[in-house]
């Protein structure tokens, strides 16, 4: 039936619902009803857009065409010039990143104290173990390593042949270095003797760079952190007034529009009765002008 | 452009202005569907289908979008307000008006707000099917083009629209 108010069907098909309907009174009667629903939907008219529509429109054409024109007389060449200067500020940055991370250092016996030597112990935050061969150890001197199972290195160790460091940080170094080889720290024996040396673990043990630590970089990611919640909690509020005072104004406005319903059906009815008293006035009660 | 615009705006934006309910939004949306129309107007074939069928999918699928969109941030709308000038006018038509008495001017109005809250209250397939068939007057072939689904299901939509509509509307004198 739908079909067919909107003439969709074919000849047969038509024949054949018009048989139906002449015999079938309720299909009729739905039919009737459908046309009526058909008839009253016409009655929602169309409207015209406004006149700045078009205006409208045609402002941001141009502004398309110019964005066309203007994409479309880009130099490709540059483009490629473009990202390789990307592809080799990504790899500065890389390099810049690698840099800057944690570097291992050696970091000789002697001067562990007892927190670092924390770092020996088995699930320690050490970087890494590596075999040297061993420097001599004093006599008497207790290997507490071997007693607790933990890697052969005590700050008791010592390397072959006196030596004091004079610097702090590349003295260790040389200092390993040489103790390693079996050198002392006076250069003319390295020429004449080289003693066999024990191995020894060394421990590595970061550098820090630049005074920082890892605690610092916690710590500081803890507070930003905290910002960040702060900041969300503050979003979540002032987004919750919003909402409760656009949602007032909108019940505001819908008891606005009733009254304004209301008191217009009011006076539409005063109106109606107006005109029906103006018109009785003038016809009389029999029906005959008075004036 | 300017000419396809002047021959398609008001069909457009009718169809627009039916399907989300506001004349600000459905004048944007005709006119993103021009844009779109200019951008990507090479990909329509004329073998396949009638310019207006294509356009008409562009706009269906614009709507789509938007309804999408604004199903996920619901607004409220202030520009809807009746402003002061717009009720001095109002009310001087209705004064200034001598064919339409006064009752069947509100009447036609309420009549119209209430096929219109029908039809919102629609799902968007069948509203978007009906609308194109009622009041742009496009054949059940076109309409399943626009809608990318077969014929059938086109008649089914329409036919169930049709009965949603009725029942809704059943207590309205529609004798106007």
């Amino acid at each position: 039936m739908s079909a067919s108010l909107d003439g969709e069907l074919t000849q047969k098909e038509k024949q054949v619902l018009d048989t139906h309907l002449s015999i079938c009174a309720e299909c009729a009667c739905e039919y009737k009803a459908l046309s009526g629903l058909r008839i009253a939907m016409s009655a929602w008219q169309d409207e015209e857009p406004s006149e700045w529509m078009a205006h409208r429109f045609a402002y941001k054409l141009r502004e398309f065409t110019s964005e066309s024109k203007a994409a479309s007389g880009r130099k490709p060449r540059w483009v490629f010039g473009r990202a390789a200067a990307g592809v080799a500020a990504v790899v500065m940055l890389g390099l810049f990143i690698y840099s800057r991370t944690v570097e291992l250092q050696k970091v000789p016996l002697k001067i562990l104290s007892a927190n670092r030597t924390a770092l020996l112990t088995p699930g320690s935050s050490a970087v890494g173990l590596k075999t040297v061969p061993p420097t001599v150890q004093s006599a008497g001197a207790p290997n507490s390593a071997t007693s607790s199972g933990a890697p052969i290195m005590t700050a008791n160790a010592k390397p072959a042949g006196d030596y004091t460091p004079r610097t702090a940080k590349p003295a260790y170094k040389k200092t390993i270095r040489y103790a390693a080889q079996g050198y002392g720290r006076n250069h003319r024996q390295r020429r004449y003797s080289r003693q066999p040396v024990k191995p020894v673990l060394v421990a590595y043990a970061p550098r820090d760079n630049f005074g920082t630590s890892d605690l610092a970089s916690r710590h500081a990611e803890q507070i930003i952190m905290q910002k960040m919640d702060v900041a969300r909690s503050v979003e979540g509020e002032t987004n919750a007034i919003v909402t409760n005072h656009l949602d007032e104004a909108n019940l505001k406005m819908n008891e606005t529009f009733e009254r304004v319903r209301g008191t217009l059906r009011v006076a539409a009815d005063l109106l109606s009765s107006e005109r029906k008293i103006s018109n009785d006035m003038t016809t009389g009660p029999n029906g005959g002008t008075i004036l | 452009m300017e000419e396809l615009f002047a021959r398609f705006q008001k069909p457009l934006f009718n169809f627009f202005l039916r399907m989300v309910g506001r004349r600000e939004t459905a004048e944007d949306l005709v006119q993103e569907t021009f844009i779109k129309l200019c951008r990507f107007g090479n990909s329509f074939c004329g073998s396949h289908a009638r310019f207006s069928t294509w356009l008409y999918s562009v706009a269906g699928n614009q709507c789509r979008d938007y309804i999408r969109y604004t199903s996920r941030r619901p607004e409220t709308p202030i520009a809807d307000m009746v402003d002061e000038d717009q009720a001095g006018n109002f009310a001087d038509s209705l004064y200034a008006s001598e064919e339409s008495p006064v009752e069947d001017h509100l009447m036609r109005m309420e009549v119209n707000s209430s096929i219109k809250a029908a039809i919102d209250s629609l799902p968007e397939k069948e509203r978007k099917a009906v609308i194109l068939r009622e009041y742009n007057d496009l054949e059940y072939r076109e309409i399943a083009e626009i809608l990318g689904c077969p014929i059938g299901s086109v008649k089914i939509l329409i036919f169930r629209a049709r009965q949603r509509l009725r029942e809704r509307l059943k207590d309205v004198d529609m004798s106007l």
